[in-house]
């Protein structure tokens, strides 16, 4: 990603900022704190440290690099963490990620069989079509499967805000720390025949 | 369950005022009397049972004492107890109260045909008057009861009065959604119409048409809000065609964050903790030194303890230079140089960051002892950090030492 490229979505983040502040004025002013430059610097120092303990943790353990899943768990929860709980998407993921620890595996089969069997009923007619559009969003966004429609809509402008930042965030941390490890790697080899050369002026 | 009760206190009216028709008040007295203190009693436990409607029903329950123990001063009690029923009940009871001492003394003899016709037929409803309706200032609690009541009888009667109001009760209780997304808006004001023709409690009827306006209009005003966020909804119109791309955007924006976990969890076995925090507030704000001293002292309690001796300095140098926003020149860093072409980006966006170009030799070599001993405690934590051998980068730093 090129840094002309970086700056001028910071400057496109800015201008939705302005266009938010008019509309904050109608609408709840949550809707444009996941514009923020702050908020984005605030969430991608957080997803690092996360990232850091994900990784000290994964490598104390198994040895093994970090799960994806591990990873994006944590962005998540990062996310939720900066929601300041205020969204019910947030305080979901919060609350799942505690109760995952405690029920990992047992919850799943279950839920995942229950959920085709009942699409698959008999009684699925046409009518419902927007019914059905709306728990498939429930489902989608964390904590809002029985969810009226205003509420619902509500939560997901705000989950797809909080999404964006998030993608934004995380591709430029991971621009900055593939660069860097390249960069690292490189110093690396460079720098095993520049000390060489340094330590011997030093001790001549 | 009232009805029961209130059936059961009518026939008794029936019985005890044909008695006293027929016979003298003092010979049938008694045992209707019997009766209906024992009605009574059956009565006012049920009304404890249903606290929410005790209001109403010691109201009905006076009156109807009042009208059982003299049931020849009817007119008066009638119009007192018609009154009191108005302020209470918007049920078809009252109605069929009030109707009752009218069949009962018009046809004293069939008082059962009179009775059941009026328990049966369901237009008496239409015959409230609108001052009844509208008096209804305790509007919730009646809703509340009426909802309740006919929740209740919803399996026994197959009234057409009932139907719609156990549909009204329905719609309340689901909160409305059902009514705006099953049914649309057009099915909905045809139902609002045949509500209204039919139905009592009209003030909920006006009061739901408000709520639903209401909701209507904060969903739409929501669903452009959306249709701003989302990327290419400007020409769909429609919930449903909206609901669509809402979903498949926030699928698409779950799956980027997939990727990009997966990617954040593989691409970086070496992290040098105070480059990116370095990199990351430049890229972020530029100006904004504090933050990053702040940065970098909490990125030190992170490091391993050997780096810790001549990282602090070289932290609050870096702090101080990102501060004052000077400009670091690459090109006069040879070690920059070499590694200009893997590390164009940080190097670009150091260029982008800063605007001052003081330039001064001294920040110059700071920054470079101070790259200089972050790289080497790269490398020092990369061989603690990965001792597994999966990971080719730590191979050939290692090799590389």
């Amino acid at each position: 990603m090129e840094p002309a490229a970086m700056m001028t979505s910071l400057d496109v983040s800015s201008d939705p900022l302005k266009r938010m502040d008019r509309k904050s004025e109608r609408s709840p002013t949550a809707k444009k704190r996941w514009r923020t430059e702050d908020e984005q610097r605030i969430y991608s120092s957080k997803l690092l440290d996360a990232i850091r303990i994900v990784r000290r943790r994964s490598a104390a353990e198994a040895w093994a690099s970090p799960k994806s899943r591990e990873v994006r768990e944590a962005a998540d929860r990062v996310l939720a963490v900066e929601a300041r709980g205020r969204t019910r998407w947030s305080r979901a993921i919060l609350s799942n990620r505690i109760r995952m620890k405690s029920h990992i595996r047992k919850r799943r089969p279950p839920s995942a069989a229950a959920v085709p069997r009942r699409k698959s009923a008999p009684v699925w007619k046409k009518t419902p079509l927007l019914q059905r559009k709306v728990r498939m969003l429930g489902r989608l966004v964390p904590g809002c499967r029985k969810l009226s429609l205003p509420s619902l809509i509500e939560e997901t402008s705000d989950y797809i805000a909080a999404l964006e930042m998030q993608v934004k965030a995380m591709t430029a941390l991971s621009e900055i720390l593939s660069a860097a490890a390249a960069a690292a790697a490189a110093v690396a080899v460079a720098g095993g025949s520049g000390g060489g050369d340094a330590a011997r002026p030093a001790q001549s | 369950m009232q009805k029961v009760a209130l059936r059961e206190m009518l026939r008794l009216q029936a019985t005890t005022s044909d008695n006293l028709s027929t016979t003298t008040t003092g010979g049938g007295g008694s045992a209707p009397v019997l009766e209906r203190q024992r009605a009574q009693q059956r009565w006012r436990q049920e009304q404890q049972q249903e606290p929410q409607q005790s209001y109403f029903n010691e109201t009905q329950l006076n009156t109807m004492e009042t009208f059982m123990q003299n049931p020849l001063s009817l007119q008066s009690e009638l119009q007192a107890f018609q009154a009191e029923l108005e302020n209470g009940w918007p049920d078809f009871t009252p109605h069929q109260m009030l109707m009752i001492p009218s069949t009962h003394y018009s046809n004293a003899n069939d008082n059962g045909d009179g009775i059941s016709r009026t328990w049966s037929c369901p237009p008496l409803v239409e015959n409230l008057p609108r001052n009844q309706v509208e008096e209804k200032a305790n509007g919730s609690d009646v809703i509340v009861s009426v909802r309740e009541s006919f929740k209740k009888r919803r399996a026994d009667k197959s009234l057409l009065l009932n139907n719609p109001m156990a549909k009204v009760a329905e719609e309340e209780d689901a909160k409305e959604k059902r009514i705006k997304v099953d049914r649309g808006e057009t099915e909905q004001s045809r139902e609002a119409s045949v509500d209204t023709s039919k139905d009592t409690s009209k003030l909920s009827e006006v009061q739901k048409m408000d709520y639903i306006h209401v909701r209507r209009e904060k969903i739409s005003k929501r669903m452009k809000y959306l249709q701003d966020l989302v990327p290419g909804c400007d020409k769909i119109t429609g919930k449903a065609g909206m609901l669509d791309e809402i979903i498949n955007y926030v699928q698409s924006l779950q799956r980027q964050v997939e990727f990009l976990s997966m990617k954040l969890s593989t691409v970086n076995p070496c992290l040098d903790f105070n480059i990116d925090n370095f990199f990351t507030k430049e890229i972020f704000s530029p100006s904004n030194g504090d933050n990053l001293a702040m940065m970098g002292m909490s990125s030190e309690v992170v490091n391993p303890p050997p780096c810790l001796q001549f990282n602090p300095m070289q932290h609050l140098d870096a702090a101080a230079c990102c501060g004052l926003d000077v400009a670091i020149n690459p090109n006069s860093d040879p070690l920059w140089r070499t590694t200009s072409a893997p590390a164009s980006l940080p190097q670009t966006l150091m260029d982008s960051c800063f605007h001052n170009n003081d330039g001064s030799s001294n920040w110059d070599a700071k920054i470079q002892g101070l790259y200089n001993a972050e790289v080497s405690q790269g490398r020092q934590t990369t061989f603690p950090y990965q001792s597994f051998p999966g990971n080719a980068n730590a191979n050939n730093l290692k090799t590389e030492n």
